[in-house]
């Protein structure tokens, strides 16, 4: 099982003039084959931990190590390739593509072969059938969007699993399905970690909860 | 991964159809314009070349009529009296630089003039106004001649007297005053060896071979019965078939003229007739090698022979420049001594100056084009960019490298450009043709405006051969026509300039996006 600490972590937002520090010395071990959930209140500074786990963004100051390993030393770039699958509150879905295509994106990246079926199988796996794969991205419901954004961060299979908001443009009975997705893939072994403002997202999805207040990790 | 990027470039050139049409049609449209400029540009440069290559494969030795009227100018600010004299250019001279390794041929030619006496010369308006100005200068030279004669004798008359006086005459030496007798000396004399105030009624041009005679050269002459002459036809010459019909004269005929200085005879044999279709052209020029002219002067003309016309042919127009430097090392003098080797630059000039506006023209709109086509695909592709940053930002976050995103983006452009260049292969050889011909109408209609007499003139008397030289440097027509066809070095042209630009479009708002991290973009805080 895959394991990420994160290290004193501290980050500051400048606009030019002022400066915000976001992130206090967030320190935090997350650990394969478990789902986590960090909450707090808006501007707590939840997303921000989020884009520098999922290497979004640069490291100021502190560190995080998947299995000893530093961001800093396999890079950004090749740390997001690799290591870790993103899922947005607003799906972030290439829109003038088919669901199909956007899950062959990330299996291409990835370099697995058969792309085509492999993509029906995971979208399959998300509930959307193959008529519904065929079709392009923006003509899908909210709720399809982000099955199909789960199943291109499943579609990487990489050992963490980072999610901002998942539902929070869903309804209830959606988010239900999407959050039981999520739980398959930290029973799979990863390392989910869900952002979410919301207690009531926390406790349906039976996830580790981690508070998040004034930029530090409880 | 690359063959993804190339899907994803595919795909969203064939799902935004609206986009991908206006960058096809934008591209099309400049690339028929840049194909069009190309092949019109190609086209000027392989006519001005052929030009050049015609035209710029003489060169010509000459006074320095500028130099001349410098040191004449000069003189008359000096306060001497300003007078112009061009120097001679010799046979040993034009010989000398005729060695060059950079020549292929040469000619010079040499006036002579003669008297007919086994037959009649032609009466043109043109001779008759000659035979009157030479009646004229003929009087005035007899007539300045006795008055010299009576000032030669009251000049000695004078100084006999002086001489008288200085010797003891009426005053005596040992007069009023003691002073010593004034001497008065006289030593001026006057001689009339001017040859051109000794013209007879017939011109003897003498050069070393009909083909280089300057009405031939410009084809308003040519031989209608017999055969041409050159340097090894002894005593062989050509005449005007006006001056054959008017005296019966034909090939193998042998006419006598009698040299202006001694009236001593000199026989020639006719070896061919020609015919001009210049205007008030002198019927009774005869044509023969130098040599034969030679027989009309008198020793000291011949030594101080000056000739004229003098035509150097080079192997080659490139040689141009080696040719000029070598004669320029052999005679480093030339200059000094008022002469000066040079191109027909005027006849190339006339030649070429509508076509070379023309191209002028296709530069400028080729660089317009350039521009604007760069400018126009930057903006598109920058708000195409713009618009496509949370796609790029997606992408990122998946893990997409940099290069592969621009990559895609260049792709799709490279998609998009491709089809219309392609199209413009159909459609550029006819907007070329019609432009360039437009154009080239357009430049020579204007020049006739410009220049409605640019007509070469005619020149009598001592100049006359000078100016046909002239006259023949500059007879020629200007390119009207242009053939203008797009080739393949176009379409290579155009496909590296092409894609060059489309990099350049795509490389600039790319990576104002892409230098962001993924976060950044995502929230669109670039």
């Amino acid at each position: 099982m895959s394991k990420l600490i994160v290290k004193n972590l501290k980050h500051i937002y400048s606009d030019g003039q002022n400066e915000v520090e976001v992130l206090r010395g967030v320190d935090a071990t997350f650990e394969g084959g478990k789902m986590y959930a960090i909450v707090g209140e808006s501007g707590s500074g939840k997303t921000t931990l989020i884009s520098l786990i999922a290497a979004l963004d640069k490291i100021q100051n502190g560190d995080i190590k998947l299995d000893g390993k530093s961001i800093r030393d396999i890079g950004e770039t090749e740390f997001r390739l690799k290591f870790v699958s993103i899922v947005f509150q607003a799906f972030n879905l290439i829109r003038y593509m088919t669901a199909r295509e956007n899950v062959e994106v990330e299996l291409d990246l990835a370099g697995h072969a058969a792309g085509r079926e492999r993509a029906y199988e995971l979208l399959k796996q998300v509930g959307i059938s193959q008529t519904k794969a065929d079709r392009l991205v923006q003509k899908l419901s909210g709720g399809e969007q982000q099955r199909v954004a789960i199943a291109r961060a499943m579609a990487g299979d990489k050992p963490i699993v980072v999610a901002d908001e998942p539902t929070g443009n869903l309804d209830e009975n959606t988010e239900a399905k999407i959050l039981a997705l999520f739980k398959a893939m930290a029973d799979d072994g990863k390392i989910v970690i869900i952002v979410t403002h919301s207690q009531k997202v926390a406790r349906h999805a039976h996830a580790i909860v981690r508070r998040m207040r004034d930029g530090k990790l409880t | 991964m690359f063959k993804n990027m190339l899907k994803r470039s595919w795909l969203s050139s064939v799902r935004k159809p609206a986009r991908s049409a206006i960058l096809i049609v934008i591209t099309f449209v400049m690339a028929n314009m840049l194909l069009a400029t190309l092949a019109i540009k190609n086209s000027v440069d392989s006519s001005m070349d052929y030009a050049k290559e015609k035209l710029s494969g003489i060169v010509y030795l000459s006074a320095d009529s500028e130099k001349l009227h410098e040191q004449a100018m000069a003189s008359i600010g000096s306060g001497e009296a300003a007078s112009i004299s061009a120097p001679a250019i010799s046979e040993e001279l034009v010989a000398g630089i005729a060695e060059s390794q950079y020549l292929k041929d040469y000619t010079y030619s040499v006036v002579a003039s003669g008297n007919a006496s086994s037959f009649t010369v032609v009466t043109t308006a043109q001779n008759e106004r000659e035979q009157q100005f030479r009646g004229a200068m003929n009087d005035a030279r007899n007539q300045a001649r006795d008055q010299a004669d009576q000032y030669n004798s009251a000049r000695d008359e004078f100084n006999n007297e002086s001489h008288d006086m200085s010797s003891g005459g009426p005053m005596g030496s040992g007069g009023s005053g003691g002073s010593a007798p004034r001497t008065f000396s006289f030593n001026m004399d006057f001689n009339f060896t001017d040859p051109t105030l000794t013209q007879g009624d017939s011109t003897i041009q003498g050069i070393n071979s009909y083909e280089f005679i300057s009405e031939v050269e410009a084809g308003n002459m040519s031989i209608v019965n017999g055969e041409s002459f050159d340097e090894s036809t002894a005593d062989g010459v050509i005449i005007s078939q006006e001056l054959a019909n008017e005296n019966s004269l034909s090939v193998g005929d042998t006419i006598t003229l009698k040299t202006v200085s001694d009236e001593a005879e000199v026989k020639l044999s006719i070896v061919g007739i020609y015919q001009t279709t210049s205007e008030n052209f002198d019927n009774n020029t005869i044509y023969g090698n130098v040599e034969t002219a030679k027989k009309f002067m008198t020793a000291e003309q011949i030594s101080n022979l000056s000739v004229s016309s003098v035509r150097y042919y080079l192997v080659s127009a490139s040689q141009k420049d080696a040719f000029l430097a070598s004669v320029g090392e052999r005679y480093p003098d030339l200059a000094d001594d008022g002469l000066k080797l040079d191109i027909d630059d005027s006849s190339y000039q006339t030649m070429v100056g509508p076509i070379e506006n023309v191209g002028s023209f296709a530069v400028t709109i080729m660089w317009v084009v350039i521009v604007a086509a760069v400018v126009i695909i930057t903006l598109i592709v920058a708000i195409n960019v713009k618009d496509r940053r949370y796609e790029m930002g997606v992408l990122l976050s998946l893990g997409a490298r940099r290069v592969t995103i621009l990559g895609q983006i260049f792709v799709e452009l490279v998609i998009v450009g491709t089809l219309g260049f392609l199209a413009s292969i159909g459609t550029s050889q006819v907007l070329a043709s019609g432009l360039g011909e437009g154009l080239l109408a357009q430049q020579v209609a204007s020049n006739e405006a410009d220049n409605p007499n640019e007509t070469g003139g005619q020149f009598g008397g001592a100049g006359r051969m000078m100016m046909r030289g002239t006259q023949a440097r500059s007879n020629v027509a200007e390119i009207d026509q242009i053939d203008v066809s797009v080739g393949a070095v176009q379409y290579l042209t155009l496909f590296g300039a092409g894609y060059l630009i489309l990099i350049m479009a795509t490389i600039v708002p790319s990576i104002n996006i892409l230098r962001y991290q993924p976060k950044t973009i995502l929230t669109g805080k670039e």
